[in-house]
């Protein structure tokens, strides 16, 4: 049983310190996040399923983070609607490594968590809605909501990609 | 017609990820072709999905250091261990306290310490085991919440009362921590109090069934401090360790300084 979690420990310990880091915000932080992390999933008896090792590890992961540092914050996080449609106004151009990485950071904390789960680990939404322990259908609206919210950032940052820029000096004139 | 839940945000979103049902993204995929602005909407989150992967590069993690399984070699330490501590509970509970100044026992204790000390940090092996059958395993305190273990033993037996036992633990970066057990001794505090001296930080108390000092050299103050009250906890069979305590723990490792023992 040990070598299994070790083995998984080792294949995803990138990818679980980037989702720690998220999670508190600082590489300190996420250290001993991910040690406290290892630790528990060692003394622990792993899923069954060999495809199920990985989420679990990150609800671990998730579930510590939330025991030590935000216990009762979760609560106010559970009433969650799919955002409304509204008129299309997102320019593509605008959607550069640059003003990505500036959106993702003045993302909220919740949003950020879904993005990082499903876009950048790569879980499906069931997954993602076993380590959040919330149903699909949250995981859904709350991926479409962080989306926007990240479509709204990069429209409203004030970086442009300079060939967007231009063309818009462009158009305006 | 349509149905406007079809080609909804939210509905795009999984259409892009690849998490509905064929049917339904089959349905989806031909009514794209007749919504210009749906499709426009599935081009962006296609973008976008593809840029924030590329635009956040993974962080370079801290080194994979797993706790270690307890080493083979070590297997017999909680027994003799068991052993070790029922003799002094036994002494103790026969009413062989001590009634002399702190500073007798815990000049026993410095002794244990720095002996041990003196030895190389390799050899762990105890300089006197004792096993008894029947033991109960896991009588002296698991300290794996301050991440030190367990790696040396060592009994004073010609002391009064039954003399004491020294525990030494280790932690991740080679510190040595001292867990000294004696007969009861109540001119020492009810709760570990600092008694530092020849230049050994100490923390020593007494409970009613034995006196307890826990020793490091160079070790910061406050978590010498989290230790005893770690032990004072699991010694008094107080259930569960509260996060403060854990949390406590685990930030005087990161912020002080290391250990010269």
């Amino acid at each position: 049983m040990r070598i299994i979690v070790e083995r998984a420990l080792r294949q995803n310990w990138e990818r679980l310190f980037s989702y720690a880091l998220r999670l508190s915000g600082n590489r300190d932080g996420a250290a001993d996040l991910l040690q406290s992390c290892a630790t528990k999933a060692l003394a622990a008896a792993p899923p069954e399923e060999g495809e199920r090792i990985r989420a679990w590890l990150f609800a671990i992961l998730r579930n510590t983070w939330i025991d030590e540092h935000r216990r009762g914050v979760t609560g106010a996080l559970a009433a969650e609607e799919a955002p409304e449609d509204e008129s299309w106004r997102h320019d593509d151009r605008l959607i550069a490594a640059i003003t990505v990485r500036q959106a993702l950071e003045r993302l909220d904390p919740l949003h950020r968590e879904i993005v990082e789960l499903v876009d950048l680990a790569g879980f499906r939404y069931g997954e993602a809605a076993d380590i959040l322990g919330v149903p699909v259908g949250t995981v859904m609206s709350r991926l479409s909501r962080a989306r926007l919210s990240l479509l709204n950032a990069i429209e409203g940052g004030a970086i442009r990609p300079f060939a967007a820029r231009q063309r818009k000096r462009a158009s305006n004139t | 017609m349509t149905d406007p839940e079809q080609l909804s945000w939210t509905t795009l979103n999984a259409y892009v990820d690849g998490e509905l049902k064929p049917d339904v993204a089959a349905k989806v995929a031909a009514a794209l072709a007749d919504d210009r602005e749906a499709a426009a909407r599935v081009a962006t989150l296609t973008k976008l999905r593809a840029t924030v992967k590329a635009a956040s590069p993974v962080p370079a993690p801290p080194p994979l250091v797993l706790p270690q399984a307890r080493p083979p070699m070590t297997r017999w330490l909680p027994w003799t261990a068991a052993a070790c501590f029922a003799l002094l509970i036994g002494a103790a509970s026969l009413g062989i306290a001590y009634r002399q100044s702190p500073g007798s026992s815990l000049s026993a204790a410095v002794a244990a310490h720095q002996s041990w000390l003196a030895q190389s940090p390799a050899s762990a092996a105890p300089r006197l085991g004792v096993e008894l059958a029947g033991a109960e395993a896991g009588a002296l305190p698991d300290l794996s919440l301050a991440s030190l273990r367990l790696v040396h033993l060592s009994l004073d037996p010609a002391g009064r009362g039954g003399g004491g036992m020294l525990a030494g633990y280790v932690g991740p970066n080679g510190c040595r921590v001292g867990l000294w057990i004696a007969p009861v001794e109540e001119a020492l505090p009810l709760h570990p109090a600092v008694q530092d001296r020849d230049g050994l930080a100490i923390r020593a108390w007494h409970d009613e069934r034995a006196s307890y000092a826990v020793l490091g050299r160079g070790i910061d103050a406050a978590r010498l401090d989290g230790i005893a009250a770690l032990v004072a906890r699991i010694t008094r069979d107080e259930p569960g360790v509260p996060r403060e305590q854990v949390a406590v723990l685990a930030e005087a490792r990161s912020v002080g300084p290391a250990c010269l023992g």
